[in-house]
């Protein structure tokens, strides 16, 4: 599994305004939305059920990255998107330290194995420390999707 | 007790929760790991990952009914073992991944 197999590149936002927790979730699940992932949803339902898995642990995994998360009964396959925070977010990570990239997750309830398959796929990826600098550094959703396919490639 | 001449312990664990070794367990399982001293590796699919790095976990997408195999070295080693199996183990799905 690659990336790009799942990240919408037109939901990308490569400067995100919100400054926490909730608004941050909100903001990368309102532009899925905006871009036709979700059909006969609720997005606020949706977002409910992202923070109400936060609520059971955070999904700040450490150095500066996220993987929001949940499986949705509504949606019927995996969809992601990837985020920047120039200033970094308060997320509750394990480390402490204030998450920049963020890629949120969206599958369905009944596929399991790609679920982890696609929490595996990001984690791979987003360790490679000059990738992530070279994400943070990037001001278009373009750019963001060329780097981020360059190394999912490899 | 601590051991003063410690082995390298392994268990073969498999995989019981429908959702897989998912996110949560895995957190549950690195901070289980932190209490000891003990080294702890998680093999799969022949790589072995370091069980107290979360970001590590995160690399094993380990599916039900699939195995893993737990590796424990060091001075708490059988403790760690004993513990660190029943997070492993783990069934329930009623809540989130």
């Amino acid at each position: 599994m690659r990336m790009s197999d799942f990240i919408v590149r037109s939901a990308i936002i490569p400067e995100l305004n919100a400054t926490d927790k909730e608004g941050v979730i909100r903001e990368l699940l309102e532009s899925l939305c905006r871009n036709g992932c979700f059909k006969d949803v609720d997005v606020e339902d949706i977002i409910k059920a992202v923070l109400k898995r936060e609520l059971l642990g955070s999904t700040g995994i450490g150095e500066g990255i996220a993987i929001p998360h949940t499986k949705y009964i509504g949606v019927d396959k995996l969809v992601g998107v990837l985020g920047i925070s120039p200033s970094g977010v308060n997320f509750g990570s394990r480390d402490g330290e204030p998450v920049f990239v963020f890629v949120l997750i969206i599958s369905p309830v009944d596929q399991p194995v790609v679920h982890l398959r696609a929490l595996e796929t990001v984690s791979r990826v987003l360790r490679d420390d000059p990738l992530v600098k070279a994400l943070r550094a990037c001001t278009t959703a373009d750019q963001l999707f060329e780097q981020m396919n360059q190394y999912s490639k490899m | 007790m601590e051991d003063p001449s410690p082995k390298i312990l392994k268990r073969v664990v498999k995989i019981k929760n429908p959702n897989g070794f998912h996110m949560r367990p895995k957190a549950a399982f690195v901070e289980a790991a932190m209490r000891f001293a003990s080294d702890v590796k998680l093999i799969w699919e022949g790589q072995a990952f370091n069980g107290k790095s979360m970001f590590e976990l995160m690399l094993v997408a380990a599916a039900e009914d699939s195995e893993v195999t737990l590796e424990v070295f060091g001075s708490d080693s059988l403790l760690a073992l004993q513990e660190l199996e029943k997070v492993l183990a783990e069934e329930d799905a009623s809540i989130p991944s």
